[in-house]
């Protein structure tokens, strides 16, 4: 990397830094600690909340999704702004207007003590792990990119996220959430600018996009109905916006976020923004990875973009490599002259040439990746994640390359800020304050919530240095909160919407949709978005039959 | 009562319905904005 990218990313680290411990001077008491005041606008709050959502392997992992697979993974936020009017209506003014730190707090004067610390408890050990990966994945993707090491990347990444939250509190978490978008949002338009002037003379965007349009990859919209897909527009509306109303309605990380607004209709209005501005910020990120798709129509494309994990491979059988490469070549080739032929021509016959050569150059591409993972032993080998930093990396001007660097650093650690600073909170409200010291002043909670977040940010790096070695811990961690988020809202639902349920019948209720979501995914090939929905459907039947019956038994 | 439910209806509750039907018809919007933007360049 040039030394004006080392620069830019220097003074990004730096600034986030500094923000931070100037912050700490207005987060003296637990209010302001943890919930600023409950002073914010509600645009900052809204773009805490999108930047909290947005983690650096949504930014890399989607490009490259897109690269390869096209944009059907739009559909997956087709149920946000939906599951936004819902919460809308009943989490956000019930939290605020019960005045309650954590989203488990009101289920304590709901229900009982217990649900509250069961549900903390889910809370603090998936998001815990959680925090380790969503730190894991970009540090490892930079340290290989980049040749950055990886312990040294884990740990600028996790501790200066660590300090600034552990000073400012929420109140920092929020404000540099606001540039971190700020940077993320220029990072990403700069991009698409850099990539439209490096079409060849005469290729327009509109060429581009039919293209990738006689591909499939602008196949946006799936209407078949298959459990088993995985993105379909019945699982986004449907089975993503129960995951949506999990996560934006009982997860910690998103609950504080809005009830750090200044009123509750300040909180509804952060949550109508991503409601928004979610699918066209989504829909500009796969069209980034479609445009670098065009990109390479014209410009012949590495085979492999995550050459560290093909080395064993290619040390093992280099001849068997090298012939790959040369037959990817000549495929290459075929498909840019078929590219060029049917925009001259604009022909049905040339269309399908077009995408018959494609397919050719995609099948290659399977092959090779096939090869790696069996010559060089390594089945995790992923390339997709690689795509978008390479591209960066290959393409882009100096100083835009530290600036795109920034923005997916800032990416993860708006999201690992977010995170820590609401298992702080957890961990404070949920335990220290109810359990151990319940009669601690204002002064022993934030020393408390400082030393719990600095706690979490080394448990996490710890984390991230074990999930870059285990590949299987990263699919634990993400199965492991799938398992419980369907059921958390069942238990919410039971909370907000259902005056009939009783305590034993959340507690139980809750236990009954987990075993649910297990059996599901043991015995089933059912997709694991609609875990959410039979978490939720289980935990909300079970709660009230237990509910109806422990009444009639008394 | 429930922990956090309002007494009687804010004075902006006319408003906010208007909000939320605004959103339903954004996400038709989107949806068939999205098929069009398919369908027009032949994915």
């Amino acid at each position: 990397m040039h030394y004006l990218d080392w620069i830019v990313v220097a003074a990004y680290l730096s600034y986030v830094i500094w923000q931070g411990v100037r912050l700490s001077r207005q987060s003296k008491t637990a209010e302001s600690f943890f919930l600023a005041g409950r002073s914010l606008p509600w645009w900052a709050v809204g773009l805490s909340v999108m930047a909290t959502q947005m983690s650096a392997i949504t930014l890399v992992g989607t490009t490259g999704q897109a690269y390869t697979d096209g944009m059907r993974f739009i559909q997956f936020y087709l149920g946000l702004p939906l599951a936004m009017v819902i919460l809308c209506v009943t989490a956000v003014p019930f939290f605020y207007r019960a005045r309650v730190y954590t989203a488990y707090e009101y289920l304590e004067r709901r229900f009982d003590a217990r649900t509250r610390t069961l549900t903390s408890s889910f809370f603090l050990l998936s998001r815990g792990l959680g925090v380790g990966v969503i730190i894991a994945a970009p540090a490892v993707i930079l340290s290989i990119v980049l040749g950055w090491n990886e312990f040294a990347t884990i740990f600028a990444i996790g501790l200066s996220t660590t300090v600034y939250t552990m000073f400012g509190g929420v109140r920092a978490v929020t404000w540099t959430d606001v540039k971190q978008m700020v940077i993320i949002f220029a990072g990403l338009t700069i991009c698409v600018v850099v990539i439209l002037r490096g079409f060849p003379e005469g290729v327009s965007l509109g060429d581009g996009l039919k293209l990738a349009g006689a591909t499939g990859m602008l196949q946006t919209i799936d209407f078949r109905f298959d459990l088993s897909e995985r993105y379909t527009i019945w699982s986004g509306l449907l089975a993503a916006m129960f995951l949506f109303l999990a996560y934006f309605g009982c997860d910690q990380s998103q609950v504080q976020r809005y009830l750090t607004a200044r009123s509750v209709d300040e909180g509804r209005t952060s949550l109508m923004m991503s409601a928004f501005l979610k699918i066209p910020l989504q829909f500009l990120i796969l069209l980034i990875g479609v445009l670098i798709f065009i990109f390479y129509q014209f410009r012949p494309p590495p085979l492999v973009f995550n050459e560290s994990g093909a080395s064993q491979a290619v040390a093992a059988q280099p001849a068997r490599f090298h012939e790959l490469e040369r037959q990817y070549g000549e495929l290459l080739s075929l498909r840019e002259a078929t590219a060029t032929r049917f925009l001259a021509t604009d022909s049905r016959e040339d269309r399908e040439a077009y995408a018959a050569a494609n397919s050719a150059v995609l099948d290659k591409s399977q092959e090779t990746r096939d090869f790696i993972r069996e010559a060089g032993g390594n089945e995790t080998f992923n390339d997709v994640n690689y795509v978008f930093p390479v591209f960066v990396i290959q393409n882009m001007p100096v100083g835009v390359v530290g600036l795109i660097i920034a923005a997916i650093m800032a990416a993860a650690m708006s999201s690992v800020a977010a995170e820590l600073n609401s298992l702080a909170t957890a961990s404070t409200m949920d335990f220290y304050k109810r359990h151990i010291n319940p009669d601690s002043d204002d002064r022993q909670v934030v020393i408390f919530g400082r030393w719990a977040t600095l706690l979490w940010g080394v448990f996490a790096c710890i984390v991230a240095t074990f999930a870059t070695n285990l590949g299987s811990l990263i699919e634990v961690v993400n199965t492991f909160g799938s398992f419980f988020y369907g059921s958390l809202l069942g238990v919410f639902v039971l909370a907000f919407g259902l005056p009939g349920a009783r305590a034993v019948g959340a507690f139980w209720g809750l236990i009954v949709g987990i075993i649910a979501v297990w059996l599901a995914s043991t015995f089933t090939d059912v997709a694991f978005l609609w875990f959410n929905v039979v978490g939720a459907v289980f935990t909300i039947t079970a709660g009230l039959l237990i509910s109806r019956f422990s009444v009639e038994a008394r | 009562m429930l922990p956090g439910r309002a007494n009687e209806p804010t004075p902006s509750t006319s408003r906010w319905r208007r909000i939320y039907l605004a959103v339903a018809i954004y996400t038709v919007l989107a949806i068939v904005l999205l098929y069009a933007f398919s369908s027009y360049f032949g994915g």
